[in-house]
Formats: structure tokens, sequence, C-alpha cells
């Protein structure tokens, strides 16, 4: 029932702010108490996940295979969590007087919207529910990239439609292959049915889901549609997206990781391109002076280490996988309000143009001190620790070149940070000091470096749920049960006539 | 009939693929229209094509009958590329209502040369509306 109501509730949300228009203000309050409630769901959820319970849904009590049902077992908590603090945090940092009235009152039923469709990609057990979840969280994303209405922003959103309707495109085809293999398009179902199936037309599926969801995921080389659209953005909105939005094409390769394992050719692709991610990644970042373009294709970076440790496809690589992800979401995302802070005391977002005397002060200097040696995997950060993972989880499985890629992707890493260091908090241009500057609030900066020190120092709990959530995944006998025999009714009997 | 499909798909997917590698924005529309529509078509023929509806009765013999499901499928398959398709006609129009050419071109970089006042608007949400 608790996946029901953490479900419909942003999708009402959403409805409701959109239909009243409340006023900025009321708007913002209405939308922060909704946020906090789906914190606590996801919390309740993520608790029951950690015991082991996969909690179903069949929708219309149709059971699988017959209807659709929706799951979440431990993964899809821990992303269903992570969205909803991201949520939380990214409506905290969006204030209607400083970000605009327009944008916030336009964002907030949007940015429900988005949570609908992303809570749904994350919790839904059919592959097909999947498709439909895609859309409507790029539908979604599109209206929030528009959202300035500004030449520039209207132009970061067509080649990003047309990029992402392809990949969509691909994955449906995919889909269809699939379904006339297996007979089903469940996540559940699926492994033991395609195990037999005939090796070539399996592998164009699974490349064909791949392709889709490694556009998604902004790897390389499909990566190049998000570090032109992400500059774009709303700050806040910018920190959500670059939070979870590559995360869902990487929580859709966990979830058909079960499939992906059944050709070999596949998963070792996948390493490669997740090595040559992390590395062409980090040196487009470091080519580049515009601090939220840097800071994009640093997610192609480290989506990078996410691929390649769960294209390891053991237990330890997904582990690292998953925990990187949690890792990597908070980081980013505190990086990016961070870049709002130096954009808007500087008023540009070019680093060159940038002046210490004004980016200086206690809380942003500590700020994106933590945040970027987090990001470079500094101990004792979580950055380290998922670092440490993910290493660990390639030296075990002896994929000697994708951990040199990684090792040297890591190095640039330090190094792109510190030209962000180095320019925007060091450098003294000609020019005399400009206006006084406009300054966001602290507290959600705060709280998300709250945050990653907690993840640094109690990585513990964290990474023994990641992995049992990756045991889980790779066993899959629990969630293809609790699936298969929804709300843990037992089969009803064949009626005797 | 699945030989004719084949063809099918090919000949959408090729058309398709041709159009969208063009600049213009109408004819990327139409690309991505006819590559939807070679995919359902692909999607189509996953399941059994069948003479029958899918409703069993006794004078319809179970080989006869049509797979529900992918048509399930492409259905919801068609509405949701018909209302992408609307967004970008939509997007087009108001592109070629204010003078600029509907055209696929990256959003221009920020080379620090836009004066202080016109960047703090964009970050403050007062930017002009394009």
């Amino acid at each position: 029932m608790s996946l029901v109501v953490l479900f419909v509730l942003p999708g009402l949300m959403a409805l409701v702010l959109w239909l009243t228009r409340p006023s900025p203000r009321v708007s913002r309050a209405i939308s922060l108490t909704a946020a906090v409630a789906l914190v606590a769901l996801a919390v309740r959820l993520i608790t029951t996940a950690a015991d082991g319970v996969v909690l179903v849904h069949a929708f219309g009590g149709w059971r699988p295979p017959f209807g659709i049902a929706f799951a979440a077992d431990r993964l899809s908590a821990i992303f269903v969590a992570l969205h909803a603090v991201l949520l939380l945090l990214s409506l905290l940092a969006l204030r209607p007087e400083i970000h605009g009235e327009r944008v916030a009152q336009r964002a907030h039923p949007l940015l429900f919207m988005l949570t609908f469709g992303l809570f749904g990609s994350f919790l839904t057990a059919d592959l097909f529910n999947l498709f439909v979840m895609f859309e409507l969280v790029l539908i979604t994303s599109y209206l929030l990239i528009q959202i300035p209405g500004t030449r520039r922003s209207l132009a970061g959103t067509l080649p990003t439609i047309v990029v992402n309707l392809v990949a969509s495109t691909l994955f449906l085809a995919g889909l269809g292959i699939l379904y006339a293999l297996g007979g089903s398009v469940n996540a559940a179902e699926l492994p033991g049915e395609l195990a037999q199936a005939p090796e070539t037309l399996r592998r164009v599926a699974l490349t064909l889901l791949v392709l889709a969801f490694a556009t998604k995921a902004a790897l390389v080389p499909l990566c190049f549609w998000m570090p032109a659209t992400y500059p774009t953005l709303s700050a806040p909105l910018a920190a959500l997206f670059a939070g979870i939005m590559t995360k869902l094409g990487v929580y859709a390769l966990l979830r058909i990781l079960p499939l992906l394992v059944l050709d070999p050719w596949i998963v070792r692709a996948l390493v490669w391109a997740g090595g040559l991610s992390a590395l062409l990644g980090v040196l487009a970042a470091l080519s580049q002076y515009e601090v939220r373009r840097l800071l994009s294709f640093h997610s192609v970076s480290q989506v990078g280490y996410l691929v390649l440790a769960l294209a390891l496809a053991t237990p330890a690589g997904v582990a690292a996988a998953i925990f990187f992800a949690v890792h990597h979401s908070l980081v980013k995302s505190t990086l990016y309000l961070v870049a709002d802070e130096l954009e808007r005391r500087n008023a540009s977002r070019d680093l060159r143009r940038m002046d210490f005397r004004i980016a200086v002060s206690l809380p942003l200097t500590s700020c994106f001190i933590v945040a970027a040696f987090s990001l470079s995997g500094l101990p004792p950060l979580s950055g380290f620790v998922g670092k440490l993972g993910v290493f660990a989880a390639a030296y075990a499985s002896e994929a000697w070149i994708g951990l040199t890629l990684l090792v040297l992707a890591s190095v640039f890493t330090l190094a792109s940070m510190l030209k962000i260091w180095r320019f925007a908090f060091q450098q003294v241009p000609s020019q005399p000091l400009g206006p006084a500057p406009t300054r966001s609030g602290a507290m959600p900066l705060v709280a998300a470096i709250l945050l990653i020190l907690t993840l640094g120092f109690g990585a513990g709990p964290v990474y023994d749920y990641s992995a049992a959530a990756a045991n889980a995944l790779l066993d899959g006998g629990a969630y293809r049960d609790a699936v298969l025999l929804a709300d843990g009714r037992p089969a009803p009997a064949p009626r005797v006539n | 009939m699945l030989p004719v499909v084949a063809v099918a798909v090919f000949l959408l997917v090729t058309a398709g693929v041709y159009l969208l590698l063009h600049r213009s924005l109408l004819r990327v529309a139409l690309g991505l229209t006819c590559l939807s529509h070679g995919v359902n078509f692909l999607v189509l023929s996953a399941g059994r094509w069948g003479s029958q509806a899918p409703i069993v009765t006794d004078s319809v013999r179970a080989g006869d009958i049509a797979d529900p499901v992918p048509q399930a499928f492409v259905l919801t398959a068609i509405v949701i590329s018909m209302a992408f398709t609307l967004y970008l006609l939509a997007g087009m129009a108001v592109q070629t209502l204010r003078g600029g050419i509907p055209k696929l071109v990256p959003a221009p970089e920020d080379d620090g040369a836009l004066p202080a006042e016109a960047i703090l608007a964009e970050l403050e949400g007062r930017g002009e509306e394009a």
C-alpha cells in the first residue's frame, strides 16, 4: 500500500499545484511539506527494504505475468530515498525571491511531476512500464529546462529532446525483441526466460537497451547532449538534474543487469565504455571555463566509474556502483549549488572573470572544499570510500585497463577541482570590484555538506546496505519470488468445474 | 506477412535516420515520426500475427488469435510519440513566430563576453523570454 501512496502523492501534488496556482510563497510552503512527507515515506520504505523484504503491489490485483506490478527491493528503495532527499534539497534552494517568482511558480508542479515519473521508474518491475515512466520523466524535464524561456534555454532543449527521443525509440525496439524472445517484459521474469534464447537476437535486443540507457546516463560517446543542456537550467533544478537524471540511466542498467550478464560481450563493452567515459569526461571537463559546463562533463566521467563498476557484474562491483551513485548524487548537487553561488556573486559564468574577493567567505569556501575533496576521493570523505570500492572491485576482477583508466581519471578529477579553486577562489582580476553581489541562502548548502560528511563518516551501514542490495540483485531469487507471487498471497487454486 | 513488415521496418527506419541527420527541425520531426513508426511495426511483429481478435469463443481456433500485448504496447507508444511530435512542432512554431529559423543548434557557450547584468538577469529568472 505504501508503494501506491509514495507513487501517487507526487502526482497529486503536481495536479493540485498546477490547477490552483498558489502564490510563490504558499506554493513553496506546500511543496516543502510534501517533500518532507516524501522523505519520511522513503525512509520508511528503505528501513523495510533493509530487512530484505520486497514490497510488491500488483495494480488492479492482476498478478504478473498478467498485470503490472510495482516492487521495492533494496535497490529501488535506495534510489527512491536518494531522489526524495535531493528533491527536498533543491526545493529548499529554489527560492522565489532569488531565482525569480516565475521560475519558482512554474517549477513546483513540474518538480512533483518529475518525482512521479522517477518514483514510477524506480519502483516498477515491468520494463514497458519503465519505458512509459521514462517518457514521463523526459517530457517533464524538457518543460523544466524551458522554464527560463530564454533563447539560450530553448536552444538547449531541442537537441536534448531529439537525442532522448531516439534513445527511447531504441529502448522500445529492444523491448519488442525481448518480448518476442521471452514472451514477457517483466524484469523479474525475463532473466529465466531469456537464458535459452538464441544468442544473436538476444544480443541485438540487449544492445538496443544498453544504447538507450547509456544515452540517458550520458556515457561516452553518447553524452554530448548533457553538457549542452544542464548549464542552461536554473541552478537548483540543475542541481537536482545533475544528481538524479543520469542516475536514472544507471538505475535502469542495474535493473537489467541480470539480463546483461547473459551476454559476456555486452558486459565487456560496458566496462570499456565506462573506463573511456571516466577518462574522456574528465579531460573534457578540464578544458572548460564555464563552471557548470565543467561540472557537467564531470558527471560524464563519474558515470563512467559507476558503469564500469556495475559492468564487472560481481557483488563487490555492483555494491561499489550503488554506493558511488549515492555519493556522487549528493556531491554533484552540492557542487552545482556552489557553482550557482559563485556565478551569482561574480555575475559571470566564466571562471576567467571571477574574483576571489567576492567568492571567498568561510561557509562557501568550506562547502566547496568538502564537496571538491569528496568528488576527488580524498579520505575520510564519501568519495574515498566509493572510489576505493570501485578500484578494489576492478582489481579483484582483473580489469587492468579499466583500472588504469579510472586511476588516471581520478588524478585529473583533482586537477579540475584545483582549476575551479585556482580561478574562483584565488584569482585577482585587474578590473575593480563589481556591484554588490546577491546571495542565496546557505541552508541547503549546509544541509548538503552535512549529508556528505555523514555519508563519509557513516559509510559502513550504507556500504553494507549496498552490498546486500548487490547480492540480492545478482541472485534475483527474492525479487522474482516476490514479484511473481505479488501481495504474498498464494496462487489461486485451479477451479474445478 | 512477416517479410512485408520487415521491408516496411527497413524503409521507415532508413528514412527516419536520413531525415534525423538534417539540421532543419521540420525534417528532424518527420524523421522521428518515421523512426518511431518503424519501431512500432517491429514491436507489433514481436507477437503472433493472427487473423482473429483475442477473444476466445467456441468458433475461434487458438492458433488464429493475434497476440494482444504488442498491440497494447504499440498503442501506448503511438500516443507518446504523437505527444512528443506535437511538442517539437510547438517549439518550432514558437521559434518561427519570433523570427528565428527552426533549426537544431547547440546552446551558445558563455565565453565571458556577455554583460554582467544579462547573466544576473538570467540567473535570477528575470531573463528576457526569447
